[in-house]
């Protein structure tokens, strides 16, 4: 099949070609939604590896199950249910949860952001985004799964409830309180005293 | 957030900071891209179809696997050693041999003859192995030895024999029964009730009293 331009075709157009067999359709659809999906994966799974792997696995079965799809929720989010649920398991997974233990997130190289800061600065400010990195990877995971869903941008609110079953109040109560908890961390640290005071 | 943090002094920040900074960090946590042939990889696996073996392959090969283990049970379980049911060990010619000699646990080894065709004896087996092949001279004894050394026999049962129970006879002196003497006769007198019988005065005429 010729490749054919798909920079203005809706979703469900897309989705009604690629349910008539064209592989173009659907690949332009794995092009629209794959940092999504390796995102929300990469929430639950913290690995980069494991994400990449779950993404694949996600577009294949919805590719598999295009003829269930019934339209009542966008394909984004549906595509999003698919990827949640297989990151899940593959969460529970025993060879995941070795990976974990071995090398724990925190432990992962990150950026310092640098906008022209002092170094001693800059050392502080590693170090405080060091205890939220430890603190975010210590949450309860339904917590902290909506807070960094929630954060990393590539969906909407109501997306994110979607894909996780929740309604938008229920997820918007989780991030506030993975915030409230972390923040409470923080202070027993010794950190956002100005902000009680003021 | 160990606790050895927390006598640490550090410089007070803003909440605003802080909540800036908890966002930075929670987006560096999914910063990351996909790799760029996703979409080769995820549409070659829809032509090609998957990798991984098929559900049919899975249960085909679970199959193999039980009936792998099976065999390797049954083969486990025939070659067991085998207990006699008193522990020990012994082919029907060791028990045979040995059930007139009551005393001696081990008997030395019996000379052979080899001009008649006869079972040689086998060392008395140890507790918790298998019994020794018994090695036969002559025409024919290898099949009795054979059959004799896969064949564990029960030892010979002897009569049991208790001595007689005979208890003593059960003397019982004789019992005299006396009659019984007249009872004298008992006057009762009548039972009439008193004033302050309370069953049989009735209880307002008490209270007028």
């Amino acid at each position: 099949m010729d490749p054919v331009s798909t920079v203005g075709v809706s979703d469900p157009e897309l989705v009604e070609l690629a349910r008539r067999g064209d592989d173009a359709a659907f690949g332009a659809l794995v092009d629209r939604h794959r940092t999504s999906v390796f995102r929300a994966a990469l929430a639950a799974l913290g690995s980069p590896e494991d994400a990449e792997e779950v993404a694949q696995e996600a577009f294949v079965a919805a590719y598999r199950h295009l003829p269930d799809f019934r339209e009542d929720a966008s394909f984004k989010t549906w595509l999003l249910s698919i990827a949640w649920r297989r990151a899940l398991t593959r969460r529970r997974n025993v060879k995941s949860l070795l990976r974990r233990f071995v090398q724990p997130p925190e432990d992962t190289e990150w950026q310092v952001p640098d906008a022209g800061r002092s170094q001693e600065q800059a050392v502080l400010d590693r170090e405080l985004h060091g205890h939220i990195r430890r603190g975010i990877s210590r949450l309860a995971p339904k917590l902290r799964d909506a807070l960094l869903l929630a954060s990393a941008g590539d969906q909407s609110y109501a997306e994110i409830a979607g894909m996780l079953g929740i309604p938008v109040g229920t997820l918007k109560w989780r991030v506030s309180e993975a915030r409230r908890q972390l923040k409470g961390r923080l202070a027993e640290m010794g950190y956002g005293q100005l902000g009680a005071r003021g | 957030m160990g606790g050895h943090d927390t006598y640490i002094e550090r410089q007070p920040v803003a909440e605003a900071q802080l909540e800036s900074a908890i966002d930075v960090v929670a987006r560096e946590m999914t910063a990351f891209e996909p790799s760029g042939d996703l979409r080769a990889r995820v549409i070659e696996q829809i032509e090609h179809g998957p990798h991984r073996r098929s559900p049919v392959a899975r249960w085909a090969w679970a199959g193999a696997t039980a009936v792998i283990l099976m065999a390797l049970a049954t083969a486990v379980w025939i070659a067991r050693p085998v207990q006699a049911p008193g522990g020990s060990e012994a082919t029907v010619a060791e028990q045979r041999a040995a059930a007139p000699q009551v005393t001696p646990a081990v008997r030395p080894p019996q000379p052979v003859e080899t001009s008649v065709p006869s079972v040689a004896q086998p060392a008395p087996a140890s507790r918790g192995t298998r019994p020794r092949p018994i090695q036969a001279v002559g025409a024919g004894a290898s099949e009795v030895a054979e059959e004799t050394s896969l064949v564990p026999a029960l030892a010979e049962i002897q009569p049991l024999s208790f001595p007689a129970v005979e208890p003593d006879l059960l003397h019982v002196a004789a019992v005299e029964v006396a009659p019984i003497p007249a009872m004298p006769e008992i006057d009762i007198p009548s039972v009439n009730p008193g004033p302050n019988d309370s069953q049989s005065v009735d209880l307002k005429k008490e209270k007028q009293q």
